[in-house]
């Protein structure tokens, strides 16, 4: 190849994406089982496992190959007849007979040492039999030989600091040695194996039953898909190796396919779009470093179409070797990710491998993928390269192209098209709130699509402009200093290479934006209604799991609480008792309070969920509003306290008419739905005789009370939704006790310190109470994503602008040397280098920014709640630093003409 | 012809030989030549004889392997880099074959160059620009961009973007190779009188006729200096003939 470099750079620009789908694809299939991998997973070396589905025995229809995939095949009673749900025999008797099945349940429970205490995950039964390798695979140790010998995972060692050999204590049902390391696949918080008979899994199973948590593995015995459907007609699931290696034809639901994501298709496409601009800048100065051999083929005779062919099967080529070369890379670099996720990533969820898995049949895609831009980029400056002006060619005389009249008015009439497509999307969003179900989804359905039209179609049209913009910015540039007028004028003679660059990096600034913005609109929705069970970082305790003594729970807590975290402030609140928690005839329930809302204070589609309103209509009614229909239209959360503790549930200082209220005999709310002109109504139920509030009936007795609202700070967390003294509390006759432990560390509140917390807490009733540490909203995952977004779009702009610059300093050699000969300093390349990228990082972001800022604000109109502001500053402060750094950068990274190099005349 | 006492371009024993691999090349061999202001030399030669290495020598574009050189008394042996490209931007003025105009600059742009570069106010530049234009008769062409222009025009620019400003010693490697006769000859003879303004001329040519203009003629072989005489006694160069 004449040009190596240039051949290299295209390739390479094509390898990239490539290897990133294949990298994409790699992962992707690393991360879905093989058959035999699924298998082995499901089953070890068994045959088969049965599962209850349905516990009073009702038949149903799974699919073959995916049991989780089940629907109700008749209504009407139950299979059992005079059973309230199936029992482990009644199960067994239903299996083939003479089967061998090894039975493990499922349940939780929560693991002591004299220093931590940890919930956990059960299972009982023989996990470690042999016939079960493969799923649980086992790591150090034995196997326990007794009831009290039990086997850990390695998650749940590492949390609670427990090794093969220590004692530790399962839930209240005694101490247990731990014999042996067990890991299962998957490992969330922790595991704990016992046999059958040991009493924590006893007392599990009467506490959790068999529907869904047992697992009965058929170690020799096959099942036929006639089989699982005879277990079908009575209510139980199968997984079975024979149907799931020859599915039937017909029979069963079919499973749900997997959805394509659109994320990536729509991220193939964008890399697809970039690829062909950069590689058609590539192409365009290819091709102009070449015109005088192309004027030299010309004036021998050759056609224009013979160089378009030997442009494009260059293209073809290059693209090609890129794409293969990409791909194979990117399955190589998908070796390293499920490298990394088997040692450091742990084996949860999302982040879990199967083991290294390639498709291999994408890699052909990947290379006719590579081809097509090849093809696709090489064509039009090949085009263009053919209809030279031969004659000017040969004679030194090098006309830049100009920009077409006729694709400066296509480009400004796709951007009136475009955003007149996006305001009128704009308004059917806004037109949508006043319509309600279905016609409000098809509206929003139809806007959206002209909004992504509209969008397509202003970016087009503002990439058409580019040539224009370049040119008028070449013009106005005469009193720029000298290189800036180099570097505007450059970019203006040179539209082939500068206009896909800045085409390139404008759409990834506009998605960018877009993504990032979109992004910091649901964060700030997410802060305005979050409503935290805890303060970050912070841990509440909630006593009242037993009726008797929570006072004693209280102080225990606080103890604990004082130990582990000495500095912690901790603040305990008094609510009136929970009658869930109340043991049948501890307390008479024939009269306990609820807190009512009037029902004209309700929203109505609470009341009649087939009322349908507007989103408009909604949000006009202040009943509707979702943080008010969160509380619900009545409560027996009421908390007592006095205005310290008012003031700590409001989060803020509580106003006269609250406090008025606490001291007058009244009731605080909450949430003004339950007040009604000043007043509040307290209903009393007999729960013992199965009365609850309902709607449109009030109980024989109520109580009506002054009211006051009390507003609560955003962000703070709920303990109750209204709040009495203890002299109203008393004269509403219900008992109250302590509920809640909140504890304010001054850091953040670690795992280790959470479970030591629990073991502080024991009660001496051995029950654990739940420690939980506030997380905040989960906006951590807005910024996370943002940051990668932001990090992948400065990779693709740096990387644009290093090839655009690449390409204009391989264009400006002849013009290093002019310039050197009239005395210019070496550094001025730097300089006008500087300028170029800040010139097409900052035009690219003055295309880019307000496409993808568009966007956002129009899918604002898609609701009522547009509190949200565009952080303007941040987007024009982001605009002018990323042009600023690539400046800097284009400056520094610059290679100054060490020498002159005089061309010597021939 | 008024002949300063210090020539403009004082070369004393220059020698510039070029390493490739295991083989040295002696472009230019212990060369010593003066031009004073007022004066226009031509440098003839076989191709390969040293010519363009004896103008890039001379302009401060390539350091001799050996040898003085003096600018306008000021020898360029131990200035810097720095010092260098302002010996060239305020004292030699390049003309070259292929004109080297930035693409990118118009006439007058291109023009105003060297002073743009020399710090000097933009009005300044401009207007000596376009004072230089106007001397070579292309004042009207001042916004075109030199693929606007014809190769006379685009040299006569080059010319201008020598002579800008004040200096005295006016390089010019084989200015009329891309020209048409008549066009080549409107050029020599816009540095003729670059001359007999008072700047010390070089020009590089293979072309007897070119060098007649030239009052001295300095004949090159193998990179020595084989003969020089004077222009107007060598009656059949005037009448045509190229080496």
């Amino acid at each position: 190849m004449r040009k190596p470099r240039e051949g290299v750079l295209v390739a390479a620009l094509v390898a990239v994406p490539a290897a990133a789908i294949m990298l994409i694809s790699t992962v992707m299939a690393s991360q879905t089982p093989t058959l035999d991998e699924k298998l082995t997973a499901e089953l070890g070396q068994t045959q088969a496992w049965v599962r209850v589905w349905d516990s009073a025995g009702n038949p149903v229809v799974q699919a073959p190959t995916v049991p989780e995939h089940v629907q109700s095949a008749v209504e009407g009673d139950g299979a059992l007849e005079g059973t309230d749900e199936y029992t482990a025999a009644e199960v067994e008797a239903l299996l083939p007979d003479g089967a061998r099945t090894i039975d493990l349940l499922g349940a939780s429970t929560f693991l002591h040492t004299p220093d931590a205490s940890a919930r956990a995950t059960l299972t009982a039964g023989e996990a470690w039999d042999e016939s079960l390798a493969g799923i649980y695979t086992l790591v150090d140790g034995s196997v326990p030989a007794a009831d009290d010998e039990i086997m850990i995972s390695p998650t749940l060692a590492s949390v609670a600091g427990v090794a093969v050999g220590d004692a530790v204590e399962l839930a209240d049902t005694g101490e247990y040695t731990v014999v042996g390391i067990l890991s299962p696949r998957v490992d969330g918080s922790g595991t704990v194996f016992t046999t059958s008979g040991a009493p924590v899994a006893v007392g599990a199973l009467g506490e959790w039953g068999i529907n869904g948590s047992m697992t009965w593995y058929l170690v020799d015995t096959p099942l036929s898909w006639s089989d699982v459907q005879e277990l079908n007609r009575q209510g139980l699931v199968a997984y079975s190796r024979e149907v799931v290696t020859g599915p039937p034809v017909t029979g069963g639901l079919t499973p749900i396919e997997q959805e394509t994501d659109a994320a990536l298709l729509g991220a193939g496409a964008v890399g697809l779009f970039a690829a062909m601009l950069l590689a058609g800048a590539a192409f365009a100065v290819t091709f102009r470093r070449q015109r005088h051999t192309m004027a030299m083929l010309g004036a021998n005779g050759a056609h224009g179409s013979s160089l378009v062919a030997v442009g494009v099967a260059r293209g073809l080529w290059l693209g090609l070797a890129g794409g293969v070369v990409g791909g194979v890379f990117g399955i190589a670099l998908g070796l390293g990710w499920d490298y990394v996720l088997l040692h450091w990533g742990g084996a949860e969820g999302q982040y879990s491998t199967w083991g290294y898995h390639v498709n291999w049949s994408h890699l052909p895609l990947t290379a006719a993928y590579g081809a097509l831009v090849g093809i696709v980029s090489a064509w039009v400056p090949a085009l263009a390269a053919s209809r030279l002006d031969v004659l000017g060619v040969l004679r030194g005389s090098t006309r830049p192209p100009r920009a077409r009249r006729w694709t400066a008015v296509l480009g400004a009439l796709a951007v009136i098209a475009g955003g007149a497509a996006m305001a009128w999307s704009a308004r059917l969003l806004d037109q949508s709130l006043d319509l309600a179900g279905g016609a409000a989804y098809a509206q929003r359905s139809q806007a959206s699509m002209i909004l992504v039209a509209g969008a397509v179609l202003a970016f087009g049209g503002l990439a058409l402009l580019v040539p224009v913009m370049l040119r008028l910015l070449g013009r106005a540039a005469v009193n720029a200093p000298l290189a800036g007028r180099i570097a505007v004028r450059d970019a203006s003679r040179s539209i082939g290479r500068t206009a896909p660059v800045v085409a390139a990096i404008a759409v990834t600034i506009a998605i960018s934006t877009g993504l990032i913005l979109t992004l910091d609109r649901g964060r700030a929705n997410l802060l305005d209604y979050w409503t935290p069970h805890a303060p970050v970082g912070d841990a509440i305790v909630e006593l009242g799991f037993a009726i008797e003594g929570t006072a004693d729970q209280a102080d225990i807590v606080v103890a604990a609480a004082h130990d582990v975290l000495p500095d912690a402030e901790v603040t305990v609140f008094d609510a009136f008792l929970n009658f869930n928690g109340v043991e049948p005839g501890a307390v008479d329930m024939s009269a306990v309070p609820f807190l009512l809302a009037p029902e004209q204070n309700v929203c109505p589609e609470l009341i009649d969920p087939e009322f349908s309103v507007s989103a408009r209509e909604r949000a006009a009614d202040p009943r509707c509003d979702s943080r008010e229909i969160d509380f619900g239209p009545w409560t027996s959360r009421i908390v007592v306290g006095d205005a310290d503790d008012l003031a700590a549930l409001a989060g803020t200082d509580p106003g006269d008419a609250a406090l008025d209220a606490l001291a007058g005999g009244g009731v605080v709310v909450f949430s003004s739905s339950f007040l009604d002109e000043g007043t509040v109504t307290v209903g009393f139920y007999d729960v013992d005789g199965g009365e609850f509030p309902d709607f449109g009936s009030l109980p024989d007795e109520s109580l009506t009370l002054p009211g006051a609202f009390q507003q609560v700070a955003p962000g703070t967390m709920r303990v109750g939704l209204a709040m009495v003294s203890p002299e109203t509390a008393a004269e509403i006759g219900w008992p109250s006790q302590p509920t809640s432990v909140l504890i304010d560390a001054d850091e953040p509140i670690t795992e280790q310190q959470q479970a030591q917390l629990s073991a502080a807490a024991r009660m001496p009733d051995g029950s654990t109470p739940w420690v939980y540490v506030g997380g905040g909203p989960r906006d951590t995952y807005a910024a996370v994503v943002s940051a990668a977004i932001m990090g992948v779009a400065l990779l693709l702009v740096f990387s644009s602008v290093s090839i655009a610059l690449g390409l204009a300093r391989a264009d400006a050699r002849q013009d290093d040397f002019t310039l050197a000969s009239l005395g210019a300093s070496p550094q001025l390349a730097r300089s006008v280098a500087a300028w170029q990228g800040a010139l097409i990082v900052g035009l690219a972001g003055a295309i880019g920014a307000p496409v993808g800022t568009a966007w956002v604000v129009v899918q604002g109109f898609s609701t009522l709640d547009r509190d949200y502001v565009l952080p303007w500053w941040w987007i024009v402060a982001a605009s002018l630093a990323l042009t600023g750094v690539v400046a800097l950068a284009a400056w520094v990274f610059t290679k100054v003409p060490k020498a002159v190099h005089y061309r010597l005349a021939a | 012809m008024t002949l300063d006492e210090r020539p403009a371009l004082a070369m004393r024993g220059v020698t510039k030989t070029y390493v490739d691999g295991e083989t040295t090349v002696t472009a230019l061999a212990d060369v010593t030549l003066d031009v004073f202001a007022g004066e226009m030399v031509a440098v003839m030669g076989t191709s390969g004889s040293g010519k363009s290495t004896l103008l890039a020598i001379a302009g401060a574009l390539l350091a001799p392997t050996d040898g003085e050189i003096e600018v306008d008394g000021r020898p360029l042996g131990k200035l810097s880099a720095r010092k260098l490209a302002q010996v060239r931007r305020e004292r030699v003025g390049f003309v070259f074959q292929d004109y080297n105009l930035l693409p990118t600059l118009t006439s007058l742009e291109n023009v105003a160059l060297p002073l743009d570069l020399g710090g000097a106010s933009s009005a300044t530049a401009r207007s000596e620009a376009r004072r230089a234009l106007a001397a070579v008769g292309l004042r009207e062409r001042a916004s075109s961009f030199p693929d606007e222009l014809s190769g006379g025009q685009r040299q006569r620019v080059a010319i201008a973007r020598a002579i800008v400003g004040r200096r005295r010693l006016l390089l010019a490697d084989e200015p009329t190779g891309a020209l048409d006769s008549v066009t080549g000859e409107a050029v020599l003879k816009g540095l003729r009188e670059r001359a007999d303004e008072g700047a010390a001329v070089v020009v590089v040519t293979h072309d007897a006729r070119h060098a007649a203009w030239a009052d001295r003629i300095v004949y090159l072989a193998d990179g020595r200096i084989v003969d020089e005489t004077r222009a107007s006694q060598p009656e059949s160069l005037l009448t045509g003939g190229t080496l």
